[in-house]
């Protein structure tokens, strides 16, 4: 064989090798596009289930408060013990309450107990004391939640980043090499989101970020979305430079 | 020789707080009467079957007077004394004032002389009380004890085989009321009899005793009567009949002659008395401050002897015979007539206790309600071991026949996964659902130091009950 037939060999060898690569990495990006879209959903789900129980929460906090404030007037007003239906109406509300916050979340809420009259109904101060505790752990538990939604919104942008920024690989029509690591104003006209700053990097070299697509292949979809709980539970989260639009609050989901 | 205290229990080998029958004394009457009103609001259908019974004879006395037939009327309302029971008011001794052959023509002339209770009738013996000068409360507990004596009898032959006490066969008994033939008859009857002069013993359920009736007298010329004159006075502001006694200058044992001729006459006062007490029927609680001996000496012998005693099969009818001493002690007259019971399942001996639940006590007021508790079931098992098939066998008996409340008393507290079962029986048997209580020791123990404390068992108990139901939310 002559030199020449041998670059040739060797340059279409390459040429194989590059054609072949290139399909592997769409196959693997197509599979994480799908990946980050199911965490959407996921996520999405997540979402609504936390404003449900948000609302909820508000609700029985209204209740119990008002419940409280009347039984507070009658411990003033008569040495009597609670009639059937202030006691159904305090038990009612710490079943509820059990309900909302799962067992052993709130060590408070699980020592206390529903009223069991066996012959004589419980007093207006015991009402009282109890209802005070409920209130108070579900008090804890609207924080809980409100905390919990932060996270979740973060891991939305975050999912919908991602599904952006491995559609914009996949279907722009750019330049492979700009696809390799797209700016953000690329991946933004993918985005439904707000651009979430856990996907993006900075280059030693730039001062701009650019999609982090080393940063999306160095582990999987769980492992990326419990980095948002991490740095909420060590309070780093950062504020994107670029805010997107902002999400109405919904009172119901 | 040296004097026997008046005092002194005729029945020595038991004691008063265990039982649940007043024990006679050698020499002195127990300064109580049965008081058919506690009868007349009992739970149990047989009590309340009783007090009917009661009335309808004395009704048929007072409706033979109505038709003239004096000597039937006589022979009917005949009540003598019934020294048996060792109950009554004399201060010294143990001869009471029966009623006898004098009383009978004053009870005969009190009907004969109102035609209003004539036509009405009675609806509790007590109202003689409140008719006739010469009745009071130890008559009516005689009338009382007299009609009902042949529930006397059976009570006292049950007691006798339930704590041991030797019966003396043939012993005769006068004056039992024959309900078929309308006739008094005597017989002869297997009886404990008295140590010092052979007389029959008759026992009387503590539930059904009071030192005064729920109907008395005092009390009705104290409410009733002086509302009545009240009213009078200011509808007839200047002239006061002669046959009414003056308000205030008389005590109302000197005015009863004249109360009761007000009575006679204006039956309306009797009624509605009546109706009000009836109406107040919760509050008439049997008398329980008779009991000569020390409370909290009585609780350490319990004590002493529920820890001397060892587990074990061996030891289980003694075991059963203690928790009902214990339970006696605890509960009674709340929990009354206790009766220990024997059932052989697979070969092995069951031992249980049923009470009857005629309390008027919140938490056992409860029981009945909510868990159709008009009998308890105490399950013994002298074990430190409970066993899964003890908690099944208890929950299969648990029911319409025996309410839904069970309780096993055992010697410490079961294993997590008996805990576990027992919560399963609860949670599984919705809507009725069925709940089985422990009781251990260490339980028992703190209930009898608690009454020495003068605290109360049932509280004890209603707390334990509501440990159970909040601990199986």
């Amino acid at each position: 064989m002559s030199d020449g037939e041998s670059a040739q060999e060797d340059a279409e060898t390459k040429k194989a090798e590059a054609k072949r690569q290139k399909q592997e990495l769409i196959q693997k990006r197509t599979k994480q596009l799908e990946d980050w879209q199911r965490a959407v959903v996921a996520v999405e789900t997540e979402v609504r289930a936390n404003k449900k129980r948000a609302a909820s929460c508000r609700k029985l906090i209204d209740h119990a408060t008002g419940l409280y404030e009347e039984v507070n007037k009658l411990v003033k007003k008569s040495a009597l013990p609670a009639t059937p239906l202030i006691r159904d109406s305090a038990n009612d509300i710490i079943s509820d309450a059990k309900s909302l916050v799962k067992a052993k979340v709130d060590v408070h809420l699980d020592r206390v107990k529903e009223f069991v009259p066996a012959g004589d109904e419980p007093s207006y101060p015991d009402v009282l004391v109890v209802l005070r505790s409920v209130i108070d752990s579900l008090k804890r538990h609207r924080s809980a939640l409100s905390t919990e939604a932060e996270v979740l919104s973060e891991q939305t942008n975050m999912a919908g980043t991602m599904v952006a920024g491995l559609k914009y690989f996949l279907l722009d029509p750019a330049k492979t090499s700009e696809k390799e690591t797209p700016s953000k104003e690329s991946v933004r006209s993918y985005a439904t989101v707000t651009l979430s700053d856990f996907c993006f990097t900075r280059y030693s070299d730039s001062t701009e970020k650019y999609f982090d697509f080393d940063g999306l292949d160095s582990m999987g979809v769980e492992e990326h979305l419990a980095r948002v709980t991490d740095a909420e539970d060590s309070g780093d989260f950062e504020e994107d430079d670029d805010k997107g639009e902002e999400e109405d609050d919904e009172e119901d989901a | 020789m040296m004097a026997v205290d008046p005092k002194t229990p005729l029945i020595a080998a038991v004691s008063q707080y265990d039982v649940d029958f007043v024990i006679p004394r050698v020499g002195l009457d127990v300064a109580l009467g049965i008081d058919p009103f506690l009868l007349y609001k009992s739970r149990d259908p047989d009590y309340r079957k009783m007090h009917a019974h009661l009335v309808e004879t004395f009704n048929l006395g007072i409706r033979a007077v109505r038709m003239n037939k004096l000597s039937e009327a006589k022979r009917i309302l005949n009540f003598p004394e019934v020294s048996a029971i060792g109950m009554g008011y004399t201060r010294s001794g143990k001869r009471g004032s029966g009623v006898g052959t004098f009383l009978t023509g004053l009870i005969i002339d009190t009907i004969v002389g109102s035609p209003s209770l004539q036509e009405r009738g009675i609806r509790h013996v007590e109202e003689m009380q409140l008719l006739s000068a010469g009745i009071g409360p130890d008559r009516v507990s005689d009338m009382t004890a007299n009609v009902l004596k042949k529930f006397l009898l059976e009570y006292t032959q049950r007691q006798c085989v339930i704590w041991g006490i030797p019966l003396k066969a043939g012993v005769p008994i006068e004056h039992i009321f024959d309900e078929q033939s309308n006739e008094w008859k005597d017989s002869y009857e297997d009886l404990p009899v008295s140590p010092i002069d052979g007389s029959p013993i008759l026992l009387v359920p503590r539930r059904i005793v009071r030192v005064l009736p729920w109907i008395n007298y005092d009390d009705f010329y104290r409410t009733e009567f002086k509302a009545y004159l009240a009213a009078k006075k200011r509808s007839v502001r200047y002239s006061r009949p002669q046959s009414e006694p003056e308000e205030t200058s008389k005590s109302a044992d000197h005015a009863k002659p004249q109360v009761v001729t007000v009575t006679r006459h204006d039956i309306g006062l009797v009624e509605r008395y009546v109706k009000s007490r009836e109406r107040q029927a919760a509050d008439a609680r049997p008398s329980i401050d008779y009991f000569d001996a020390d409370e909290c000496k009585a609780a350490e012998e319990l004590k002493a002897k529920l820890s001397s005693l060892p587990p074990g099969r061996d030891q289980a009818a003694e075991y059963q015979r203690l928790i009902l001493e214990i339970l006696n002690f605890l509960f009674n007259p709340e929990l009354i007539d206790g009766k220990p019971e024997v059932r052989t399942v697979d070969g092995t001996e069951r031992r249980d206790i049923i009470f009857t639940n005629d309390s008027d006590e919140s938490f056992w007021d409860y029981v009945r309600g909510a868990h159709d508790g008009l009998l308890v079931m105490f399950e013994t098992k002298n074990t430190n071991e409970l066993r899964m098939d003890a908690i099944n066998q208890t929950a299969t008996y648990l029911g319409d026949r025996i309410g839904r409340l069970g309780v096993i008393a055992t010697r410490s507290r079961p294993a997590e996964e008996i805990q576990r079962k027992i919560f399963s029986v609860w949670n599984d048997s919705a809507p009725n659902r069925k709940i089985i209580l422990i009781l251990d020791d260490v339980h028992f123990s703190e209930m009898l130091d608690l009454r020495c404390k003068g605290g109360s068992p049932t509280k004890w108990m209603q707390t334990h009950y509501r440990n159970f139901r909040t601990a199986v939310q």
